[in-house]
């Protein structure tokens, strides 16, 4: 009876639907034999997508996209709804994995040739999908409303702001006035539920469009070289001994998409949720605003350059990057794809992924940003307090004098400590100071002081002249005990 | 996978789940006092208020001794002659936006956080001092005492003789157990009211013994503790080895 009831309103579907003639003949297209596991990537990045979407609905059910509530909601997220705050981790997280995973595909596509002819339009809608994704990240950003988002969206403002003619109306267009305020974070709300994932939709419809009618590209095989002129002809017979598509090679993308969503969710619920971080206040200083990791790399450039760069680095530099990617299947759409025989493809990828490690590396510790809390919060190590010059007699203790106790006190006061470290602890803008007595005298460390040099601002204004001798006094005391400290190269004595 | 996940959810919590006393504390509203004590002091107080480069706070006896509007006044608007920058940040009662954007020399805490720690030292730290001899006020012109305290340096070199010469040398000169004393620049950094504060209690992290210990390896057998007094009359002798400030560097 039910089995009956099931039969014929599946007919009925079907003869209004007619998926035996559409869906089913696309799922068993065939595809050459031999696609592999290096295939799986661009389904598995799908397949997080489709994460984002289901989470950030229920997301979207909680959040209020106002700048007075945003923070509050967050917290409700976190510490009240139920299971909330597994949303925003898995949220996070798979955004995190749903960037890896795209980089990891175009690498794959670009190695193995994929975007060459035919295929150049699947791969300019795929960078599309690519800078969709990207500012998908830093909307993202923007809506977990803490002080990263609120000062990062200033950043982003200011970059928006140096296009030539229009930047004021793009900056207006983004924040919703001059500067940012309550129409700020409904636009960006806007944006990234609305206008942004449209466009990533359409366009991934387009994506799978043109795999489906261009086929995906059969792995590449060295000496074997793409030319228009007969690809498609050989493709076709390559075709004839293909396998379906379902089941044959989707169960590849099946598992592979399973193990993606399993570790997705092992990470969020191992690591929970990214933030909110901090209330986003600004007339609150104690800020250490940073961008989430996948724009690390900027900050750091950005931090490294020279002020001449910027505006090069803000408006330039992402035009030529995306503009590289999109010239790149009409340089070279013929020839070898297999990276064997493409050392200067498989160079670029290495010199681009050692870039971007570095970049984040040094964006994430940011050396060159002073520690505006270490002058009060970084203990002077003990062992420079008082130390055992002597390991067998442990009794026998050295301790700074007065003087130099004060001078320690100097140290931390006037926020040396900011810029240096002592024991690797503190700022890294300037040089770690723990063994600075074994490079510069007593008469090179008040000149230092005094008059500063190679970044250092000077103190000599700043220091009274019993301060300058306390910390020279200190200062003298740091290095190994069992080293002699800096002597001068130049004779004082006539 | 989903229901193994609400399984474990139902029979504890997951290592990601965020802990409601992590969440993030506007900075002026942080009144926990290990966390004030952290950011704000052991950068010269030390960790856990001792063996740092300033004195330590982390000591029964000054804690006693020291009444708590010292400690407030202390930390509130600083310590005048000495490196102890003022802390409070901005008025309470002028708590308006430029007034709290506006900071004072050292940090921006309020008077709420100040409050914080002056009772976080007392409570985690104080206790009674392992001391029998009569404790010497903390202030020399503490209001209980019978008159503002006059020292008499002459009077201080015996007292020094007594109970400092030992470590610091006949002339504060220094020697091998305790550094030098009789240092211009070590004496127009610290202000007499420090250096009543270090005789009273020494310094008890880095060995420095307090006016009462008789300190039998530095100190003669013929020790007494030091009076209220005798404390007075040895910050007038070190007082008076100051040398006037030189000049100012010309600008």
């Amino acid at each position: 009876m039910m089995r009956r009831w099931l039969w014929s309103t599946g007919a009925w579907l079907e003869h209004r639907l007619g998926l035996k003639d559409s869906v089913w003949p696309m799922m068993r297209h065939p595809v050459p034999r031999g696609a592999n596991w290096w295939y799986v990537f661009g389904s598995a990045t799908m397949t997080l997508l489709i994460i984002q979407i289901v989470t950030g609905i229920c997301l979207a059910l909680v959040y209020v996209p106002s700048p007075d509530q945003a923070f509050e909601s967050l917290e409700y997220l976190n510490y009240h709804q139920y299971m909330g705050w597994f949303l925003r981790a898995l949220h996070y997280w798979a955004a995190t994995g749903m960037v890896c995973m795209l980089f990891v595909h175009l690498t794959q596509v670009f190695l193995f040739g994929a975007f060459k002819y035919p295929r150049e339009l699947t791969w300019i809608v795929g960078v599309g999908l690519l800078a969709c994704t990207l500012f998908m990240g830093f909307s993202g950003q923007v809506l977990r409303w803490d002080q990263d988002a609120y000062w990062g969206v200033g950043v982003g403002a200011s970059m928006a702001g140096r296009v030539p003619i229009i930047g004021p109306q793009v900056v207006e267009l983004l924040l919703g006035g001059t500067q940012i305020g309550a129409p700020t974070l409904s636009r960006f709300f806007a944006l990234h539920v609305f206008v942004v994932p449209g466009l990533l939709i359409s366009l991934l419809v387009l994506h799978l469009y043109l795999v489906l009618r261009k086929g995906i590209s059969e792995p590449p095989v060295p000496g074997k070289p793409v030319d228009p002129k007969t690809y498609e002809a050989e493709y076709e017979e390559k075709l004839k001994g293909g396998e379906p598509f379902f089941p044959d090679s989707m169960w590849r993308d099946a598992i592979f998409s399973f193990l993606t969503i399993l570790v997705a969710v092992g990470v969020a619920a191992y690591l929970g949720p990214y933030g909110p971080r901090s209330v986003p206040d600004p007339t609150l200083i104690q800020a250490n605003p940073r961008p989430d990791w996948y724009f690390l790399w900027l900050f750091a450039l950005l931090a490294l350059s020279p002020p001449e760069a910027e505006t090069f680095i803000m408006l330039v530099l992402p035009v030529l990057l995306f503009g590289i990617l999109i010239v790149i299947p009409f340089v070279s759409n013929t020839g070898e794809r297999s990276w064997r025989r493409r050392p200067i493809a498989v160079l670029s990828v290495i010199s681009v992924f050692v870039t971007f490690v570095v970049l984040t590396y040094l964006g994430f510790t940011s050396p060159w940003s002073p520690e505006m809390e270490a002058w009060s919060a970084t203990t002077v190590p003990e062992n420079m307090i008082q130390w055992t010059p002597d390991l067998k007699k442990p009794e026998d203790k050295h301790t700074l004098s007065p003087v130099q106790l004060q001078g320690a006190v100097v140290l931390q006061n006037k926020n040396c400590r900011n810029c240096h470290a002592l024991d690797g602890k503190g700022g890294h803008r300037g040089p770690d100071l723990t063994d600075v007595a074994t490079r510069l005298t007593r008469d090179e460390l008040i000149r230092q002081v005094i008059q500063g040099g190679g970044n250092m601002p000077a103190y000599g204004k700043q220091l009274k002249p019993a301060e300058v001798d306390a910390l020279v006094d200190f200062l003298g005391t740091l290095r190994p005990k069992d080293q002699p400290g800096a002597r001068s190269s130049a004779s004082l004595s006539p | 996978m989903l229901l193994s996940l609400l399984t474990l959810t139902g029979c504890g919590k997951l290592p990601g789940q965020p802990n409601p006393d992590d969440r993030p504390v506007r900075p002026d509203q942080m009144t926990d006092f290990r966390t004030l004590f952290r950011e704000n002091c052991q950068g010269c107080h030390g960790a856990d208020g001792r063996m740092g480069p300033a004195p330590p706070l982390n000591d029964k006896l000054f804690l006693t001794i020291a009444p708590e509007s010292s400690l407030r006044e202390i930390i509130t608007n600083g310590r005048h002659g000495t490196l102890m920058p003022a802390f409070l940040g901005f008025d309470k009662k002028q708590a308006d936006l430029t007034n709290r954007i506006q900071q004072r020399e050292g940090g921006h805490l309020t008077d709420t956080q100040i409050d914080a720690i002056v009772k976080g030292m007392r409570a985690e730290w104080g206790g009674k001092p392992d001391v029998s001899a009569p404790l010497p006020s903390y202030l020399a012109d503490d209001p209980k005492a019978k008159g503002a305290l006059v020292g008499d340096k002459d009077n201080g070199a015996d007292v020094y003789m007594m109970a400092c010469a030992g470590c610091h040398g006949d002339n504060g000169e220094g020697g091998k157990r305790g550094g030098k004393l009789n240092d211009p620049a070590f004496l127009a950094l610290v202000s007499d009211q420090l250096l009543r504060r270090i005789v009273i209690t020494g310094r008890a992290d880095l060995g420095m013994p307090n006016f009462a210990d008789p300190a039998p390896a530095a100190r003669p057998k013929s020790f007494a503790p030091m009076t209220n007094q005798d404390v007075a009359d040895v910050v007038a002798l070190l007082a008076s080895w100051r040398k006037p400030a030189p000049p100012a560097p010309a600008k």
